[in-house]
């Protein structure tokens, strides 16, 4: 009894002395601003739980890794749970005190729940995570960059019409961004931001695995005569990361086997000069010509990042929870937000496949210059 | 004596012939029917006209804009002097959707394969 009390003083005697007192924050609320499909995690291949009705008060429990999906409670009157699983973050009003950096990361639940895919192609897909983990291989990558003179804090972007997208990686330049939550992406933004204004040699509408290679699709003010596209944004621009997306022109007129080699040459390429490529699937639409060969060809990008173990954005599988997949009218580009600066105070990425692939773009960009550029630099 | 002259001639002459490129045809012409091959995504003719340096660009060549309409606004081709370069004004125009892209015609070279002019690339 004596040393429990003693015990309890010392404690007290301890936090009065100073010491910090690890406080658990109380959990925010908030509320839906329109009707919102509930899951039981953070993806839409989750089971569906319940619908979240306009202005029903929630409190926030956790995030997923990027923070696009929220993990929610409804309680009742007398304060037992009634409803408990994860909305779309764009659904929900943003209490203005929402720090993303200091809301709880779940880590334990996968992005997408394999079990409720019933096509096997579709749940080969949705395994890969949308952002995929960082791996050792990429640190050489960098090391070797640094040696041949790569930028660190350069970065440029490879692909047809849905990368030579102004709306896509440019907004990072404009210093009027408002991130809303999404805090943590800070730094990386600050860090790489400026690098990608003015657009890329190696990004033009039409462009297709083939044509990244022709110096006929060159342009002729920014490259040498006789220059691949690829070669003279490599060159002049130097960075240190290159975002590629190739797929839904391929997909046209290429088969699985001729597109993977191509995306083999790509990645070597970029490879080769020091430059972490960072590969990403594409969106397609279910009532598009080319749906099935869509999917063939992300599958076999998949096969691609995983041979030479270079970061994935999974944006096939993060766009399918918003409307039309994220897509514009045509079902092939991507629906811009309209803004020209990164806005992600109003939930633009829960609706825009632009702003969608632009906040998976800034969170990649934080772990390569969280877990690579720090690490390497310290 | 003048049989041996005369043989002598004929055989200087043959000679010349096989050296030269008069019998080739002209380069300018084929950097023109090869552009237009490869707008037109015709993989048997830019075989044709595609020289042995860059066969293993074949594909690339060949599929460069099978996914694009493509037609050429004032092509006009013409050989550098005794060069193997052909110059060319005019533009590859591709439509995609709704817009237009634009490919300036530059400088080509061409190499003699054959008897026949190849095109091979851009000049540097």
């Amino acid at each position: 009894m004596f040393f429990a009390r003693g015990l309890f003083l010392a404690g007290i005697v301890w936090v009065l002395a100073g010491h910090p007192v690890i406080a658990q924050e109380a959990p925010l609320e908030t509320s839906a601003h329109r009707a919102a499909v509930v899951y039981a995690g953070p993806g839409d291949s989750y089971r569906q739980l319940a619908v979240l009705r306009a202005g029903n008060a929630v409190q926030i429990i956790e995030r997923n890794n990027i923070g696009n999906w929220l993990h929610v409670q409804e309680k009742d009157r007398n304060g037992f749970v009634k409803l408990d699983g994860w909305v779309m973050m764009g659904y929900l009003n943003h209490p203005a005190e929402l720090r993303f950096s200091r809301l709880p990361v779940n880590t334990e639940l996968a992005d997408a729940d394999l079990s409720t895919v019933r096509s096997r192609s579709l749940a080969a897909l949705y395994a890969a995570p949308v952002i995929s983990p960082i791996s050792e291989a990429m640190r050489e990558v960098y090391a070797l960059g640094q040696q041949l003179g790569n930028h660190s804090d350069v970065v440029t972007k490879v692909g047809d019409s849905l990368t030579f997208n102004p709306m896509y990686l440019e907004p990072m330049s404009d210093a009027r961004y408002d991130l809303g939550p999404y805090d943590y992406l800070e730094d990386a933004l600050l860090y790489f931001g400026p690098s990608t204004a003015g657009g890329s040699a190696a990004a033009r509408m039409a462009l297709a695995t083939y044509v990244i290679f022709d110096p006929m699709w060159a342009d002729k003010t920014l490259c040498q005569p006789d220059e691949p596209p690829l070669d003279c944004e490599y060159r002049r621009k130097q960075p240190s990361v290159a975002f590629i997306l190739f797929g839904p022109n391929d997909a046209r007129h290429t088969t699985r086997e001729k597109y993977t080699e191509q995306m083999d040459k790509i990645v070597s390429e970029t490879l080769n000069r020091g430059i972490i490529p960072v590969l990403s699937t594409f969106s397609a639409h279910p009532d598009e010509t080319y749906w099935q060969q869509s999917i063939e060809l992300n599958l076999g990008l998949l096969d691609v990042a995983a041979r030479y173990d270079v970061p994935l954005i999974n944006l096939w599988a993060a766009a399918r929870a918003l409307p039309d997949y994220g897509l514009d009218i045509d079902k092939v580009h991507m629906k811009n937000s309209g803004f020209t600066y990164l806005k992600f105070s109003t939930g633009h990425e829960s609706w825009y496949g632009t702003s969608l692939r632009n906040l998976l773009t800034l969170k990649m960009l934080d772990e390569i210059y969280h877990k690579i550029i720090l690490e390497a630099d310290s | 004596m003048r049989k041996g002259v005369l043989a002598a001639l004929v055989v200087l002459l043959l000679a010349g012939c096989a050296g030269g490129d008069s019998g080739a045809g002209d380069p300018a012409e084929a950097v023109e029917r090869y552009i237009q091959a490869k707008i037109a995504a015709d993989a048997e003719a830019v075989r044709a006209l595609l020289c042995s340096d860059m066969e293993a660009d074949f594909d690339r060549e060949a599929g460069s804009f099978a996914g694009v309409e493509a037609r050429l606004e004032g092509m006009d081709c013409r050989r550098d002097g005794d060069t193997n370069v052909v110059r060319c004004q005019g533009k590859i125009v591709a439509t995609y959707g709704p817009e237009n892209l634009d490919f300036p015609l530059t400088a080509y070279r061409v190499v003699l394969e054959g008897g026949v002019w190849k095109w091979c690339g851009e000049a540097g």
